[in-house]
């Protein structure tokens, strides 16, 4: 009964951290994390995908990778080593992109290989993989993956049909009605702005805090102990509450 | 003391092991896809060149008098053309062009092989509207701001060094006709 | 002087490493709210960005591009500029104690940043020679510089505001963000005319 008990539980937990990463702790919306990537290529929907599925494939490999390796790796050396990890990966699907996609590596330019830095890769090594088995790893890396495409998409389908009227290409909105901020770097900002601001209000009716660079966002990240420390600095010399 | 060197030593050792395998495994990967890359790479040449002369269905690469060249010939082995590539410093880099010549020295074609202008203006020299405008034009090309004469081209508001490194790679291509012209006629 | 001047112009404001390209965002939301340590942050960036081109440009020029290793870059590059942060930062500590207590503490937060990777990738990208490549991430830099600077003093602004509850926070300052990218973009015209 009790082994029973214990599978059914462990399957809950692992199916657990797998959703949480698609909705309730979405690295973009909740977590804040991958903010330049979010905002550079999400102005089309096959630039989301892509660079979506891109994340992906090296988040889960890579959470694989430093799950299995977490008992070797000592703490001194444990960023540059997920660095080297994460890097590999990149490389792999740079490589694999050029050769039999050269339109999508065209497409994501320099931030290919700057998903190496993508804060989301990295927190979660640092926040979950290094801790965990390779299976939740595993898992943890796919909801979160996924929950990025999501994210991207979402922002990729407001900006694509209202900037340039289509989606993924084909032409939906004729040309007199496009409005050209959604397709500029300006109007990423503002349809993330408003995204989050929207998934705020959810959060807050759901009775969660609102998303914001805090201690317990950032997912993981590496340095969010320093950012916290330069943070709380500015606050105590202003005495004040902060804003967000 | 030996403790502490163990504690310092076995995690650099571990990093360098996990940095080997990496490496190796890209240029793994690296073996794997450099033909298919390369492949990639040499279609989409092939696309550049048949733009800048639709009418060839071969293309040879040759040096001659000192210069390395294109030459387009259809399915009799004719010459029906010249390509060749000329690039000056734009924006973001070089812009190389590929110019195609008939054997008259009349333009039939210019393609724009690397091109990392300014998004939405210094771009624009990559799109057909300002690509088309130099088909039919022979000789010396200058840049004008309206009302094209016979070898002027109007130019791209905003986008003046662009443009201006376009036109100077195309002229360089057409300098470069010429000197086959002059050769061929010996 | 023209080309350096022209390639300032553009890192600097057509191309704005923070608005335009989206580059160094993190750091950029998070630290800048008060003026004093936006501009410590950026010092540090713009310290690391021209120290880290110095030292991956010759190591790509001489080594990787030589050998036809360039598969390696994105890993040396990486690896480089994390390592090259931390001895500099080690050797500050114990050094230039003074600079190190101005800039120190911003140097791990810039190591994994997009905008020093990024404009390493940017210059190799674009064939820039070395001292080239070295005024373009100076041009960076500072155009994240005049991006902090500004929205330092946007934020406090913000801050006395009446806004929308769910609005607070992030939202907003990505709004905010959204309409400086914009007055931003003015400048893409002005580039390509005023240095002919």
């Amino acid at each position: 009964m009790t082994s029973k008990d214990n599978i059914k539980s462990k399957k809950s937990e692992a199916l657990d951290v797998f959703r949480r990463g698609l909705i309730r702790e979405n690295p973009v919306f909740r977590l804040v994390l991958g903010m330049c990537s979010s905002l550079a290529v999400s102005s089309t929907l096959i630039g989301s995908l892509s660079m979506g599925i891109a994340v992906l494939i090296v988040l889960v490999m890579s959470n694989i990778i430093i799950s299995l390796l977490r008992n070797v790796i000592s703490d001194s050396i444990r960023i540059p080593a997920y660095i080297t990890v994460i890097a590999g990966f990149v490389s792999v699907v740079e490589m694999l992109l050029q050769a039999f996609s050269t339109e999508i590596y065209d497409l994501l330019g320099i931030y290919l290989p700057l998903i190496v830095v993508n804060c989301i890769i990295l927190g979660r090594a640092e926040g979950f993989a290094n801790k965990n088995p390779v299976g939740m790893a595993a898992l943890d890396g796919l909801g979160m993956g996924f929950g990025y495409i999501i994210a991207m998409v979402s922002i990729a389908f407001i900006r694509e049909l209202l900037g340039f009227g289509s989606l993924f290409g084909i032409p939906i909105i004729p040309e007199e009605y496009h409005i050209l901020l959604f397709s500029m770097p300006a109007g990423g900002f503002i349809v993330v702005g408003i995204m989050m601001a929207v998934s705020n209000k959810i959060a807050e009716k759901l009775g969660k805090p609102k998303a914001g660079l805090k201690e317990d966002a950032c997912g993981g990240c590496p340095v969010a102990a320093h950012c916290q420390a330069l943070r709380s600095n500015d606050l105590l010399a202003e005495g004040s509450e902060e804003a967000n | 003391m030996s403790q502490q060197n163990k504690q310092l030593v076995f995690p650099v050792i571990i990093l360098m092991v996990i940095c080997f395998v990496t490496a190796l495994a890209l240029a793994f990967t690296n073996e794997l896809t450099k033909e298919p890359i390369a492949t990639a790479i040499a279609e989409q040449e092939l696309i550049a060149m048949q733009e800048a002369l639709p009418d060839a269905t071969k293309f040879e690469t040759v040096t001659e008098h000192e210069m390395e060249f294109v030459k387009g010939l259809d399915e009799t082995d004719e010459i029906v053309g010249y390509i060749f590539q000329n690039s000056h410093a734009g924006y973001g880099g070089d812009i190389t062009v590929n110019l195609g010549v008939d054997t008259d020295g009349i333009i039939t074609g210019v393609t724009p092989l690397e091109l990392n202008e300014t998004p939405g203006i210094g771009m624009q020299v990559g799109e057909p509207e300002f690509l088309e405008k130099f088909v039919g034009k022979q000789d010396n090309i200058s840049l004008v701001t309206s009302d094209p004469a016979e070898n002027e081209i109007e130019g791209i508001a905003g986008a003046t060094v662009s443009v201006e490194a376009f036109i100077k790679s195309v002229n360089d291509g057409l300098d470069d006709y010429k000197e086959i012209d002059l050769n061929n006629d010996e | 002087m023209k080309e350096i001047l022209s390639i300032l112009f553009i890192a600097i404001l057509v191309e704005n490493y923070v608005f335009i390209k989206f580059l160094g965002i993190c750091p950029f939301l998070g630290v800048s709210q008060k003026v004093d340590t936006a501009v410590g942050m950026s010092a540090a960036v713009i310290f690391v960005m021209v120290l880290a081109t110095i030292v991956t440009w010759p190591i790509n020029h001489f080594i990787l591009e030589k050998l036809r290793m360039q598969y390696l870059q994105t890993l040396v590059f990486i690896l480089i500029i994390a390592a090259l942060v931390q001895i500099v930062e080690t050797f500050m500590k114990k050094h230039m104690v003074s600079l190190y207590q101005a800039l120190g503490i911003y140097l791990p937060l810039i190591t994994t940043n997009c905008i020093v990777l990024g404009v390493v990738v940017l210059n190799v990208q674009r064939n820039y020679g070395f001292f080239t490549s070295i005024i373009n991430s100076l041009g960076g830099g500072i155009g994240f510089l005049l991006a902090m600077f500004m929205f330092s003093g946007l934020r406090s602004k913000i801050d006395e505001a009446d806004i929308p509850e769910f609005f607070e926070g992030l939202p907003i300052t990505l709004l905010a963000a959204g309409l400086t990218a914009l007055s931003f973009q003015g400048f893409v015209g002005v580039a390509e005319n005023l240095f002919k």
